[in-house]
């Protein structure tokens, strides 16, 4: 039977938390992009002519068709060797930045389809009501229309964001130092794999669980109400 | 038209195509102050586009609206231009499009606030006058999701009264309304009406037309086909147009034609 020995996750506490505290800033990180990445392409979406339009269409398919580990892996190694050969222009993209930048683009097209739902959830009428009240385009924008974006994008945002931290843990496969390659890593020194998988798949519970929880929270706050 | 200013509100030569289609050819009319229009007409003939022309919400192609004279050019009205008509005309919707994200209360007082520039306190206490005189004072602290249609369409009309207009559209506001809320509705209006509020409204209904307004303008392929004093015009049509469209809006006095008791005959049997 197996002998559970809790102690060797006390013993490296610090790299533990050191771990846990990487993957948030990497989190944070993503989520940010994302965020940036999906207002970008929502605007080129709903606000350009057609030229633009199509080849963003075809972006934010190719970016949620591809699997993001593919994606990362592939601009880790191959990125940068095109770069140098056929540009004959070196990039050096460090794992972190590879990371970033390949979830925040997958995120980032996700998010762009939600922020575009939210613009669509926009009563239109309401806004007519604004204007035949002599509201000003500012009042508008910030009393009517925000109010409802927000109401209809929050919860979906929420869960995109928990899904966003889920995928995060693909990092460790570009070596980059977030929880499960930490206690890969930490797995290899001590053999005790056991007590270290189990303590990744508690903090990511403990980093997601409060995401998930304002995810519930906003649907039942803002979700779907009538009027 | 008959007594004090004739061309307290005046619409001239309004026009307005979409695309191809002329929805609005010239469209001229007045209404004196404290007295109340109807414009009546079948789907399509321009009624709705009109008053939107009217309040800014469509750019026409030509004409004008005039308040006491003064001009107001719609076809330079914009989406994003600060609206100058705004607050002297007020226009209430078929869908009341009370802003879902406020109660009830926040509906009527935000335009006082941000347009007239009325204080908080002034505003809420102006909304809460108005409110108990229509004896709603006890649904506003209301989301607005959580009104029923009749009660909604009454604080819609309550915003547009608040911000003290002189004319006042209303764009079919009792048709999607159940019979109970639409009477409630209609008595708002009547009080609007005996306190000398200006208005012109779409309707329907011809027997509440008959009662409220002094004037019937009748639109026909964007064109005011005929218009005059209300009971002259409704019980002697000049057109064989307006004569047809107050025939066809009658309830029908056959329910069931034979075609459906055919139908349901056939349908009894198999249905056992």
């Amino acid at each position: 039977m197996y002998q559970w020995e809790w102690s060797w996750l006390w013993k490296f506490r610090d790299e533990l938390l050191r771990a846990c505290l990487f993957t948030l800033e990497l989190n944070a990180c993503v989520i940010i992009g994302s965020i940036c990445v999906g207002l970008g392409l929502c605007a080129l979406r709903v606000a350009t002519p057609a030229v633009i339009r199509k080849p963003v269409v075809f972006l934010v398919e190719f970016l949620r068709a591809l699997p993001v580990l593919i994606l990362m892996i592939w601009m880790f190694f191959c990125l940068p060797i095109l770069f140098r050969d056929v540009l004959n222009y070196p990039i050096r993209l460090t794992a972190w930045t590879t990371a970033v930048i390949a979830l925040a683009m997958n995120m980032g097209a996700y998010f762009s389809e939600v922020f575009r739902a939210g613009l669509a959830a926009i009563p239109t009428g309401e806004i007519q009501a604004g204007y035949v009240c002599g509201l000003s385009r500012w009042d508008i924008a910030r009393r009517i229309a925000i109010p409802h974006t927000l109401r209809s994008i929050l919860p979906p945002l929420a869960n995109q964001c928990a899904t966003a931290i889920k995928l995060s843990s693909l990092a460790s496969f570009i070596a980059v130092p977030e929880i499960l390659y930490t206690a890969n890593s930490l797995i290899h020194e001590t053999f005790r794999p056991l007590e270290f998988y189990t303590f990744v798949a508690l903090a990511y519970l403990a980093i997601i669980l409060p995401v998930t929880g304002i995810a519930a929270w906003a649907e039942r706050r803002y979700g779907v109400q009538h009027g | 038209m008959d007594n004090g200013h004739p061309s307290f509100f005046c619409v001239s030569g309004l026009r307005k195509h979409f695309g191809t289609r002329v929805v609005l050819d010239g469209v001229s009319f007045e209404i004196g102050k404290g007295r109340t229009g109807a414009l009546i007409g079948s789907s399509g003939s321009g009624k709705t586009t009109l008053l939107k022309c009217v309040v800014g919400l469509e750019k026409c192609d030509a004409g004008h609206v005039a308040l006491e004279g003064m001009r107001f050019v719609s076809t330079r009205a914009s989406w994003f231009q600060p609206n100058t008509i705004a607050s002297r005309i007020g226009l209430v919707f078929q869908d009341y499009n009370l802003w879902g994200t406020m109660t009830a209360f926040e509906n009527l007082t935000l335009p006082l606030v941000r347009v007239k520039g009325v204080s908080s306190a002034e505003a809420r206490d102006r909304a809460l006058t108005l409110a108990r005189r229509f004896r709603l004072e006890h649904l506003l602290d209301r989301p607005t999701h959580r009104l029923s249609g009749g009660e909604r369409q009454r604080f819609a009309l309550l915003r547009a009264v608040l911000l003290e207009p002189q004319v006042l559209l209303l764009d079919e506001i009792t048709a999607a309304l159940d019979v109970e809320m639409r009477c409630a509705v209609m008595e708002m209006l009547w009080e609007l009406s005996a306190s000398g509020m200006t208005m012109l409204l779409v309707s329907h209904e011809i027997s509440f037309v008959r009662h409220i307004a002094d004037t019937v303008f009748f639109l026909r392929d964007g064109v005011l086909a005929e218009h005059g004093p209300t009971e002259e015009l409704l019980s002697n049509p000049q057109t064989a147009e307006l004569r047809r469209f107050l025939e066809r809006i009658q309830i029908p006095a056959r329910p069931l034609s034979a075609n459906h008791q055919v139908l349901n005959a056939s349908a009894s049997p198999i249905g056992r």
